[in-house]
């Protein structure tokens, strides 16, 4: 399978603190790949620097073999990166549907028409299954749906590859079936590669192709989820013996 | 546009057509005329202050640069009105622009925002009286070249009230255009959260900027129309004038199409009945402005709304 998403030595220091430490890693396409690592261990800076946020100290970031390094976000979703957050921020004033709407009409294969923008996002909003509370507002709805809210916002741009921070953190089990549910059609339906970081372990390793360890700002381990899970490194580090939460 | 939209327009198109039929002393025709300059004002200060958050406090300033681009030069290059207001209006727009795009890709937060274009409507007063020779500074410039020549003989303020009328509702269809379009959107989001709005694509720095090019193409073209409308500009017209527009902008209601009509159409009746008072006016508004941003800061249209809503709702649950 061909390289999407690829990361050479990535390194990124905020004054003296180094975030990140020469960290490589390699997606391909229509894969899913974890992103584990106890707090602090860079994840979400490595996130930040994919999206455009700000700019890795070194190291080069290719999608689909071009050098996006320093892109502006705006510019890397409209190549065919999505993000959602680790703390939702949907347009809390907004309604489910313009919250959506928004992304079909500035990502990826942007729909300038506002007719074909509200269809594209009704069947998104219809494949996450917020289809009842399409007219609510963001801020009216529970944690929940408001990440679902934001990760069909961030469908809804089109995008080739997603990067979903913490989607599973403090829902109730069933709500996390639903969503790994959800995460392996957005997959296996829209052919969507994934970049996820997660902390509930369970649903990684079920999930997961393969799976990227960071701690300290550097990659510890990569490979399968027994792999992982059967790495002295990882265990003495991240899992501290037990493996599941 | 939709039916109710069209119907709504409608109302208000005849409501200002028919307001010289019952304030028809020149008096009050002057005063209607002030009104449409400041429910102009304050529209376009509501594309920039009121859908992308931008904080103007040099709107003085821009309004000033096309009077005074307006009043020199046609006389000095020998060219028709007609021609140099668009040249106001544009140069305006260039510097609202520049200042726009200087603070949004610096990421100015709102507060140095507004340091920033309060030293620039510093410079530009300074300005005014350092180039005493074209400006005539303090005295100000008496403006010969009037755009409605031809038409002298004919009720001049009524003559204006309807050329500013037209301006106003070409303004209005635009803004309307523009907010239920894609740009429309684009403001939304970045009002509610800039950086998410960047991630699902939204170029932040260029939907700024387009809102800064739009509301000082309209203060510059205003300013010019004011120009040539007055006959006479000074300095100090253009001195204070954000204090009365942000009154007017938030108390009608930021983001709406109707707050900064009704807000322009309060404020100027009450701005003319404080006049007595001099400048004391302008610290009454400014504590009025105070007073809104703490308070009052979803404006009128939205309470008004609210509290209709409400009877509406009590009405179904009583039958």
């Amino acid at each position: 399978m061909e390289t999407i998403l690829r990361g050479e030595s990535i390194t990124k220091k905020f004054g003296g603190f180094t975030a990140l430490k020469n960290v490589e890693f390699n997606i391909k396409r229509g894969e899913i790949l974890g992103l584990i690592g106890p707090n602090g261990a860079g994840k979400t800076t490595l996130f930040n620097i994919i999206s455009g946020a700000f700019p890795p100290t070194a190291g080069r970031i290719f999608f689909e073999g071009r050098d996006v390094t320093g892109l502006k976000p705006h510019q890397i979703c409209k190549l065919g990166i999505a993000r959602t957050f680790q703390i939702v921020r949907p347009f809390n004033n907004m309604s489910t549907l313009d919250n959506v709407l928004s992304g079909a009409l500035f990502g990826k294969d942007a729909v300038s028409d506002l007719k074909d923008a509200y269809e594209r996002s009704l069947s998104i909003i219809n494949f996450v299954g917020l289809e009842k509370k399409k007219n609510k507002l963001a801020k009216e709805l529970t944690l929940h749906e408001r990440k679902m809210l934001e990760l069909a916002r961030a469908l809804a741009t089109n995008p080739k590859i997603l990067l979903i921070d913490e989607l599973i953190a403090g829902l109730t089990p069933l709500e996390v079936q639903e969503t790994m549910r959800l995460i392996g059609k957005i997959r296996d339906e829209l052919g969507v590669t994934i970049f996820w970081i997660e902390h509930v372990m369970r649903a990684v390793m079920g999930l997961a192709d393969r799976i990227i360890v960071l701690a300290y700002g550097e990659k510890i381990a990569e490979g399968k989820p027994f792999e992982i899970a059967n790495d002295k490194r990882v265990i003495d580090v991240y899992l501290g013996g037990g493996l599941i939460e | 546009m939709k039916k109710a939209s069209i119907v709504q327009k409608v109302i208000i198109l005849a409501v200002y057509a028919l307001l010289p039929i019952i304030f028809s002393h020149s008096y009050q025709l002057r005063l209607l005329n002030l009104l449409i300059f400041f429910t102009m004002f304050t529209l376009s200060s509501n594309i920039i202050f009121g859908h992308t958050r931008q904080l103007f406090l040099c709107q003085g300033a821009l309004v000033g640069i096309g009077s005074y681009i307006s009043a020199i030069l046609p006389e000095r290059l020998g060219v028709a009105p007609w021609i140099i207001l668009p040249v106001g209006a544009l140069t305006s727009a260039g510097i609202g622009s520049l200042i726009s795009a200087v603070s949004s890709i610096r990421r100015l937060s709102i507060i140095f925002m507004a340091v920033l274009t309060s030293s620039f409507q510093v410079i530009f007063g300074e300005l005014i009286l350092g180039l005493r020779h074209i400006t005539g500074a303090d005295e100000g410039i008496v403006i010969r070249s009037d755009i409605l020549r031809g038409l002298i003989g004919a009720n001049r303020e009524l003559v204006y009230y309807y050329l500013l009328i037209a301006t106003l509702f070409a303004t209005v269809i635009i803004y309307d255009k523009i907010v239920n379009s894609r740009v429309g959107v684009a403001f939304r989001c970045i009002v509610e959260d800039e950086i998410a709005a960047s991630f699902i694509g939204i170029n932040v720095v260029k939907y700024k900027v387009l809102s800064a090019f739009i509301s000082s193409f309209l203060f510059g073209f205003m300013g010019g129309l004011y120009a040539y409308y007055n006959l006479y500009i000074c300095p100090s017209m253009f001195q204070n004038i954000d204090v009365h527009i942000l009154v007017m902008l938030v108390f009608g209601g930021m983001g709406t199409l109707t707050g900064p009509l009704l807000g322009a159409g309060a404020f100027t009746l009450i701005s003319e009945l404080l006049r007595p008072l001099g400048p004391i006016t302008t610290l009454i508004f400014g504590i009025l402005l105070i007073i809104l941003f703490l308070f009052f800061r979803e404006g009128l249209v939205v309470h008004l709304k609210r509290i209709t809503g409400q009877f509406f709702k009590k009405h179904k649950l009583c039958f």
